[in-house]
């Protein structure tokens, strides 16, 4: 065969491959990237270029004999070039951390390899005559009908597996580095791992085994690593109760303050009121009962109301976030007044997602609050009957551009700001029945946030 | 005729409640009726049930002893009265009023500790209700109504601007004047429900054809009145341009 011919059809069977990248990947990142159609238009020139180069590179090779290279050198060599490639794709894609990505792309060049092998398993007879006709329908076959199956089988199989969901924990998890040194020797390690399998057969090149056991042992190393999770959470759930404890002591202490000073003041009022009964002024002794009450409710209730409502948020990092926001919140001389009627104990928003959607949220109404007069935010969370609701409402101090509002770097406070809305969009683009609703209304700013949790 | 319904377990409460109140209708001349007043939630929920018409409900937040608290006592009536006013009273001025009002549409709380400012409540709550019938009367504004998982939202047809496909299937969002809500629906039932008002101007947009502001041929973009834009495909021109 000519170089051409290599060329030509290397680029067809890699582009199969990257069809298959392409699903794979879907599924992987639960959606496709959108950003508009420049972006889908760079992407697709990426592909196209990576078919192109991995084709040229693998015909090169083939020409110049290096992947007769002992210990298969020049196939760890092109499955390298592979991996990069998809990892640079998916990168421009998703915009990912790197980190993510290598993970991805490798075991998306697992699953490509498992599909191949799976279409082998079929057709055991591996060399073909392709000068007779009989023998050359078969490969055709084998080619074009067998592998797109295996293929299509593998994205089943990722599908049903929900194997984004266990992608998105991996990166709840934090990237763990040893994870993925070791998935970054994968081809390696795998052709070692074969060698040493099967000694009398080197001129078979590969074996199915070695994917399955590397998928095996990335499994093992995933479960150590959800443990290690397991034991983080722990340690966190232990510091934000920690922390609730002493802002419950810091607001008794408050509230000690407040009754000693209530008591200073009563005795006064006391002595006051005294001196109007004596004097028979019903009115004015009424009066003086009216203003001790409200006063008390004001001072020392809203401090109880509020922690009452805390104990109802039963997810340990978002009551952290509350009890660290609120504590901000006073310090800047903000008010604000939270609402929690039921238990709020779960929701099927990954946490870290939700804590950070919900500080986007709080942060944007603190920013527009603070320092204003008569400024307030209040917050609900009500969850009931299945579906939660987080409510953000804060006066609205500036005129907000309703329209360009969740556009990237428009913000009320000026330039540089606002691209919290943006973020907060894109978290919240990868769930399904998850709601945003803005609303401006009697003066005041809402941000909701709906969720449909079965 | 506004009947009026009073969910009170304190007997004492409901007696200064019931003869406050119709005083108060007698004196104002206000077009109510108190027709019933029961410290059980059940009885409500039948009469209401029985004569289901748009009314006035004064309901206790706590009830002991009841299957049912205030709150749950308004889900059920609002199942049979989506219209009609919900005035809370309870003993604790902390009150969820905002939950209460989110999910029920509360028109207002009392706290009845004080049988002066219980007073007060009362007739400020009876002044609002007039006041909102009488403003309803003279106003005829169109509103259109969708749902958003477990709550209703009203939006006036004359703010919105357009609706918009999003990257999820079965995900729309609305834009208008002052809101911009994400809601599960269809495209092609939202055009069959707006009637000719709307005018789908491309695959991923319906728009208001009262709201847009003017046409840029040369980008193939239409301009709302808020300011917001968006593509039309090539073959509505002609129809855009008969507007």
């Amino acid at each position: 065969m000519s170089f051409f011919e290599v060329a030509c059809g290397n680029m067809v069977s890699v582009g199969m491959d990257a069809v298959f990248f392409s699903c794979a990947s879907i599924l992987l990142f639960c959606g496709m990237p959108r950003k508009g159609r420049r972006h889908d238009a760079a992407i697709m020139g990426l592909l196209a270029l990576y078919v192109f180069l991995l084709s040229l590179i693998g015909a090169i090779f083939y020409e110049f004999g290096l992947f007769a290279w002992e210990h298969n050198g020049g196939e760890i060599i092109i499955e390298y070039i592979q991996i990069v490639g998809i990892l640079l794709i998916l990168r421009a894609a998703y915009g990912k951390s790197c980190g993510t990505c290598l993970a991805a792309a490798v075991f998306l060049e697992l699953l490509r390899q498992f599909g191949w092998y799976l279409a082998d398993i079929f057709t055991p007879n591996k060399f073909y005559h392709l000068k007779i006709l009989e023998e050359r329908m078969e490969y055709l076959f084998q080619e074009w009908v067998m592998t797109p199956c295996c293929f299509l089988l593998v994205l089943l199989f990722l599908y049903k597996m929900k194997v984004g969901e266990a992608l998105w924990r991996w990166e709840e998890y934090g990237q763990n580095k040893i994870f993925l040194f070791f998935m970054s020797l994968c081809p390696i390690l795998s052709q070692i791992f074969q060698e040493w399998v099967e000694r009398s057969e080197k001129d078979v090149g590969y074996n199915p085994a070695a994917a399955i056991v590397f998928l095996l042992v990335l499994y093992i190393i995933f479960l150590y690593v959800g443990q290690k999770e397991m034991q983080r959470k722990r340690i966190e759930e232990q510091t934000v109760s920690l922390r609730q404890q002493m802002a419950y002591i810091q607001n008794l202490e408050e509230l000690q303050k407040e009754a000693r000073r209530f008591r200073h003041d009563f005795k006064n009022m006391m002595s006051g009121m005294y001196l109007q009964a004596e004097e028979g002024n019903l009115e004015a002794v009424q009066g003086y009962i009216q203003e001790m009450t409200e006063d008390f409710d004001v001072q020392v209730g809203s401090r109880i109301r509020i922690m009452n409502q805390l104990a109802n948020i039963r997810v340990t990092e978002v009551k952290g976030l509350f009890l660290e926001k609120m504590k901000m919140m006073q310090e800047a001389d903000v008010h604000c007044e939270l609402e929690v009627l039921y238990p709020f104990e779960k929701t099927k928003l990954r946490t870290t997602d939700l804590c950070r959607v919900l500080g986007i949220l709080l942060d944007n109404a603190v920013e527009e609050v603070r320092g204003e007069d008569g400024g307030k935010i209040h917050v609900m969370i009500s969850s009931r009957d299945g579906y939660t609701t987080f409510r953000v409402k804060n006066t609205l101090h500036s005129a907000v551009d309703f329209h360009k509002l969740g556009t990237s770097g428009y913000s009320t406070k000026g330039k540089d700001r606002g691209i919290g809305l943006v973020n907060y969009k894109g978290i919240l683009a990868k769930y399904d029945k998850v709601l945003p609703i803005t609303t401006i209304q009697d003066g005041y700013f809402i941000q909701e946030l709906k969720i449909q949790e079965a | 005729m506004l009947p009026v319904y009073i969910c009170e377990d304190d007997a004492s409460v409901l007696a200064v409640q019931k003869e406050y109140l119709e005083k108060q209708i007698l004196v104002e001349g206000y077009d109510m009726e108190i027709v019933l007043c029961s410290g059980h939630p059940e009885k409500i929920i039948e009469a209401v049930r029985k004569n289901p018409r748009r009314g006035v409900y004064f309901l206790d937040v706590e009830l002991k002893g009841e299957p049912m608290d205030g709150f749950a006592l308004g889900q059920e009536i609002r199942k049979l009265d989506s219209r009609g006013f919900l005035v809370y009273v309870t003993a604790f001025s902390d009150l969820a009023f905002e939950t209460f009002r989110y999910h029920l549409e509360a028109l207002d709380y009392i706290v009845k500790g004080d049988p002066r400012r219980l007073q007060d409540g009362l007739k400020h709550c009876l002044e609002i209700i007039t006041e909102r019938v009488h403003k309803e009367k003279g106003e005829e504004r169109e509103y259109f109504s969708l749902k958003v998982l477990d709550v209703v939202k009203h939006v006036p047809m004359d703010e919105i601007m357009f609706f918009e496909t999003t990257g999820r299937t079965h995900r729309l969002e609305l834009h208008a004047k002052n809101d911009r809500i994400d809601f599960i629906g269809s495209m092609g039932e939202l055009e069959e429900t707006l009637g000719d008002k709307f005018l789908r101007i491309h695959r991923a947009y319906l728009v208001n054809v009262g709201q847009i502001a003017e046409l840029d041929l040369k980008h193939r973009e239409i301009r709302m009145k808020n300011g917001e834009t968006c593509m039309f495909s090539r073959n509505m021109k002609s129809k855009l341009l008969s507007l």
